[in-house]
Parts: structure tokens; C-alpha cells; sequence
């Protein structure tokens, strides 16, 4: 009986070790907008299509991309969940994109806090940030989940 | 023999101011990028400023003919700056696309469009790129586009000696139709086509003199993922071409094509095949009618993240040697075996080398090119 019980501590204690390490490395990646805004969620598809310069236009309203390029894991992510290419192919395709049909390349960023700030001044802005910096920051606001698990 | 000599010191140096000024441009396009210190080819802080989107395609092409038997019909070396602008805007649901190229052989406003979004399509008003086959949409006279420096003969432009109508005046309606990833592309241009005298010449929006007639064309093709770069499609084209030469007088002609366009791993394919059926009118109201078959096969290996090596094989069948129509066009590349490396310098430029053996109307000549190719802003 004595034995049971210790098992039964150390199985509780592995898996909440487990599920601890699982929480610290999984992270979502969000759509973002300004708290303003009156951009509603947007599907995978819609926002491909709208990071590949193409117009995409939903309850009356156009959303303008911004690129979040402040950091190489979350640019690596959308390029591997939601543009589904590789980062040329994804530059090369942008490009080839507007120059067939017209349109407007994304605005890149590089700094978090300039990005904030346009998404915060521009109510038709989006772009994506991971959700733990939508809450450290005011005046945005999650609009849809692009991307949820762990990162090895 | 003086005048012949100004007129050498005068293409020399028109040659020359020509040179200075594209190397101006090219530095202070490059100081541009530099300061901006932006990444990829996404907007820079210059582009943003604008409400649209400037694209800048520069580059210089080094041609070096040798062997040419057993006539000599080009020159044997050519160096070409070319200068492409093309910008665009949105004002509501309209879209404004222009398109100006200048280098030492032509200048054309090469696209000017007015259009209208229709959901997943949109309407064009103007004078655009014939959705004739893959080549001439999708590349045009964005060289740093292009892994090659060359295109396929088939899809030469007009100005080249091209066989086949590049650009049409008109309308054109064109979109994507999504079912779950995948993509269906469709597009119908309908306008006013060429003429032929000395070659191809297309309708002028500026200049718009000349004889032209109606010309349809259509382009479908299956996206496995929608506005991604893989499809595989057909098109077709009927366009009345008049013809102002000593013999003909017009041709309807018919074009139709399947295409290719697939990536695999670090491999990329690019293929086409096309049959071009023209039915000749002679001053005499006789018809004569011939056909010739083209087809390419561009593979290109991205060996390394910066390095592509490629290689294309080209040929024309079927009446060539005896067709009035291909005699037209004595600079149409008939057959072509090439090989060239591509490697990216920077984000936004490219220096290609290529190296090819090429047939025209009976002659056969070595052909080694040179590109520096850049994109700004």
C-alpha cells in the first residue's frame, strides 16, 4: 500500500512536470488588430492571401498587413503555418504577385514596439504577434488563433 | 565616309550618355536600399510613403555572338541597360496599373490598366500582357524575376522579333477561384491585336496608329495551393493580324498551349508546348494556310540558397522552313540549347551568366550573356 502511494507521487509529479514544460514551450501564434478596430477574424486562406499582397475584403472592410519580422521564430512560424513556403519562395512570391495583378506588398517591421504602435494608429491593420505579447500590450487585440502548439 | 564616321560617334556616344545615366540611376536606387536597410522585397519605408506600389527593375545585358554561319544577321556584341517602372494603386474598388520600359533598343508603355474588383475576379481596362501561355504573364520584363537571362524564342517580345502577339489593348477579366487550398486560374482578354511590317507592333495607347484587328485569348490553370507558384494549365488565342509586306496581307492565326510550372524540392520545372496555325491572305485573295509546333523545357536546380544552376532546350517542328508566316520573323529562335547559373547577390539583386547555342532561319551561332539585375525600392 505504502509502495501504491509513492508510485501514485511520482506519477503526479512527472505529469505535471510534463504538462508544465508543455505550457512553457507551447505558444499561439494570433491575428492582431488595434482595439479600435473593425477588423473581425479572418481565416488562415484569408490571411495567406492578404500577407501575399492580394486584396481581401470581409464585412465591408480591407485589412492592411503589417509583416512582423522583429524576431526570426515568429516570421519562421507564419512562414511554416500560414504562407505554407519557404521564406524566398514566400518573397519571390509576394512579389510576383503584385507585379501580375497589382495590389501592395506588406509593410515589413523589425521592432516590436514600432509594429505595436502602427497596429494601435491604423485600425485597419493587422498582423500577427504571439498571444502573450497581444496581453502585455494595450490597444490590441487578439482577432483569431493562425497557429497553436510546441516549439522543439 | 566623314558622315558615317559622325554617325559612329554619335551612336558611341548617345551609347555612352546612356551608360552614365543608368549608372547614376543605379547608385542612387542603391544608396535607396542601403539607407533603408530593409529586408526581402516587401515595402520600404520609401514605398510606404506612397499609397501604392513602385517596383523599379534595372538591369545590364552583355550579349556576345560568335560563330555565326554561315551568315552574319545580328551583331556580334550588344550591351543593353534597361530601365522597367511599374507602379500601382487602389482607390476604393478601382485598381491602377501602369508598366514603362526604356532601354537602348525601345521604349513602350508596356501596360497601362484601369480595374475593377469583382469579388475573387476584376475587370481590366487598357493595354496588358496576352495571357497567352505561362512565360508572358508571369515574367514580362521583370528580368529579376527570371532565373534565365533569356526567354524562350516562342515567347520573344515583339520588339524582339517575337512570333506571337505579347500584348493586347482591350479588355481583361481575370481571377481565382478557390475551392479549400487549391486554385483555379482563369482569365479572358479580348482587344485590339498587332500588325506586322517589318516585325510585330503592338497596340500603342500613345501612338495608336496603324492597322489593327480583334484578338480573344484565354488562359485556365489549376493552382494545387491557390495564388501559390506550382500550375499546371492551358490557353489558347485566335487574333487577325494584318500584314503590310509584298506578298501577305493578313493572317488569322490560332494559338494553343498547355503549360507547366512545378517546384520539387530544390528542383524547378518550366514547361511549355505550343501550336500556332496561321492562315496567310495574299494580294492575290489566295489563302494559304501552315502550322508549327514549339515547345520548351527550362529546369532549374537551387543547388545552394544562392546559387541556381539551369538549363533550357527549345525547339520548333512541323512546317518551318517553307512556313510565309515564320519567314516574317528572320530573328524567330527556332532551336536553343542553353545552360547558365543564376546566383542572388543581395536580397534584391542577381548576376546570371548563360551560355547557348542558338538556330535562326538557317543559321546557326554561339551566344554567351551577361546580367546584373537589381529591384528597388
Amino acid at each position: 500500500m505504502k509502495h501504491l502511494r509513492i508510485l501514485l507521487i511520482i506519477s503526479a509529479l512527472i505529469l505535471l512536470t510534463t504538462s508544465k514544460l508543455y505550457a512553457l514551450s507551447s505558444r499561439s501564434l494570433v491575428l492582431v488588430t488595434s482595439t479600435s478596430s473593425p477588423v473581425n477574424t479572418l481565416t488562415i486562406q484569408e490571411v495567406r492571401k492578404l500577407f501575399l499582397g492580394v486584396p481581401v475584403e470581409k464585412n465591408g472592410e480591407s485589412p492592411v498587413p503589417l509583416l512582423n519580422n522583429c524576431e526570426p521564430l515568429i516570421y519562421e512560424v507564419f512562414l511554416q503555418k500560414v504562407a505554407f513556403m519557404s521564406a524566398s519562395a514566400y518573397e519571390s512570391q509576394t512579389l510576383s504577385v503584385v507585379f501580375r495583378l497589382g495590389g501592395k506588398r506588406p509593410e515589413i517591421y523589425s521592432d516590436l514596439n514600432a509594429l505595436v504602435n502602427a497596429l494601435q494608429q491604423h485600425p485597419g491593420a493587422v498582423s500577427f504577434l504571439w498571444e502573450d505579447q497581444v496581453q502585455a500590450n494595450q490597444g490590441i487585440k487578439s482577432v483569431s488563433v493562425l497557429w497553436q502548439g510546441s516549439l522543439e | 565616309m566623314n558622315q558615317a564616321i559622325n554617325q559612329l560617334n554619335l551612336t558611341l556616344r548617345t551609347k555612352f550618355i546612356c551608360a552614365v545615366k543608368f549608372a547614376l540611376i543605379y547608385f542612387l536606387l542603391n544608396s535607396m536600399a542601403f539607407a533603408d536597410g530593409h529586408a526581402g522585397h516587401f515595402s520600404s519605408k520609401i514605398a510606404s510613403k506612397l499609397p501604392g506600389d513602385l517596383l523599379l527593375f534595372t538591369d545590364f545585358t552583355s550579349i556576345n555572338r560568335f560563330d555565326q554561319e554561315p551568315k552574319q544577321k545580328l551583331g556580334d556584341n550588344d550591351l543593353i541597360p534597361s530601365l522597367n517602372a511599374f507602379y500601382t494603386f487602389d482607390y476604393n474598388k478601382f485598381r491602377f496599373l501602369g508598366e514603362w520600359l526604356v532601354n537602348t533598343k525601345s521604349h513602350n508603355l508596356e501596360r497601362l490598366q484601369l480595374g475593377w474588383h469583382l469579388g475573387e475576379s476584376s475587370l481590366w481596362l487598357g493595354r496588358f500582357h496576352n495571357p497567352i501561355g505561362y512565360w508572358n504573364m508571369q515574367f514580362h520584363h521583370g528580368a529579376f524575376l527570371q532565373t534565365s537571362i533569356s526567354r524562350p524564342g516562342i515567347m520573344a517580345f515583339e520588339t524582339g522579333g517575337g512570333v506571337i502577339p505579347n500584348h493586347l489593348t482591350g479588355f481583361l477579366w481575370e481571377g481565382i477561384h478557390e475551392f479549400e487550398k487549391a486554385g483555379l486560374y482563369y482569365t479572358l482578354g479580348v482587344g485590339a491585336g498587332p500588325g506586322i511590317t517589318n516585325r510585330m507592333h503592338a497596340f500603342n495607347i500613345l501612338d495608336p496608329g496603324g492597322s489593327h484587328r480583334p484578338a480573344v485569348s484565354f488562359r485556365l490553370g489549376y493552382q494545387p495551393v491557390s495564388y501559390g507558384s506550382d500550375e499546371f494549365g492551358i490557353s489558347g488565342a485566335y487574333t487577325e493580324i494584318p500584314i503590310d509586306s509584298n506578298k501577305l496581307t493578313q493572317t488569322k492565326q490560332l494559338v494553343t498551349g498547355a503549360y507547366a510550372n512545378w517546384h520539387y524540392k530544390s528542383l524547378h520545372l518550366i514547361s511549355e508546348a505550343v501550336y500556332a496555325h496561321n492562315w496567310l491572305d495574299n494580294y492575290s485573295n489566295k489563302q494559304t494556310n501552315s502550322g508549327f509546333f514549339n515547345t520548351y523545357g527550362q529546369l532549374e536546380w537551387n543547388f545552394q540558397p544562392d546559387w541556381t544552376l539551369f538549363g533550357r532546350a527549345e525547339g520548333t517542328f512541323g512546317n518551318v522552313h517553307n512556313n510565309q508566316y515564320l519567314a516574317l520573323f528572320p530573328k524567330y529562335v527556332e532551336d536553343r540549347f542553353m545552360v547558365g547559373m543564376h546566383y542572388k547577390l543581395r536580397h534584391n539583386m542577381a548576376l546570371k551568366v548563360e551560355a547557348s547555342r542558338d538556330h535562326i532561319n538557317n543559321d546557326h551561332f554561339n551566344v554567351v550573356m551577361f546580367q546584373w539585375s537589381a529591384l528597388f525600392p
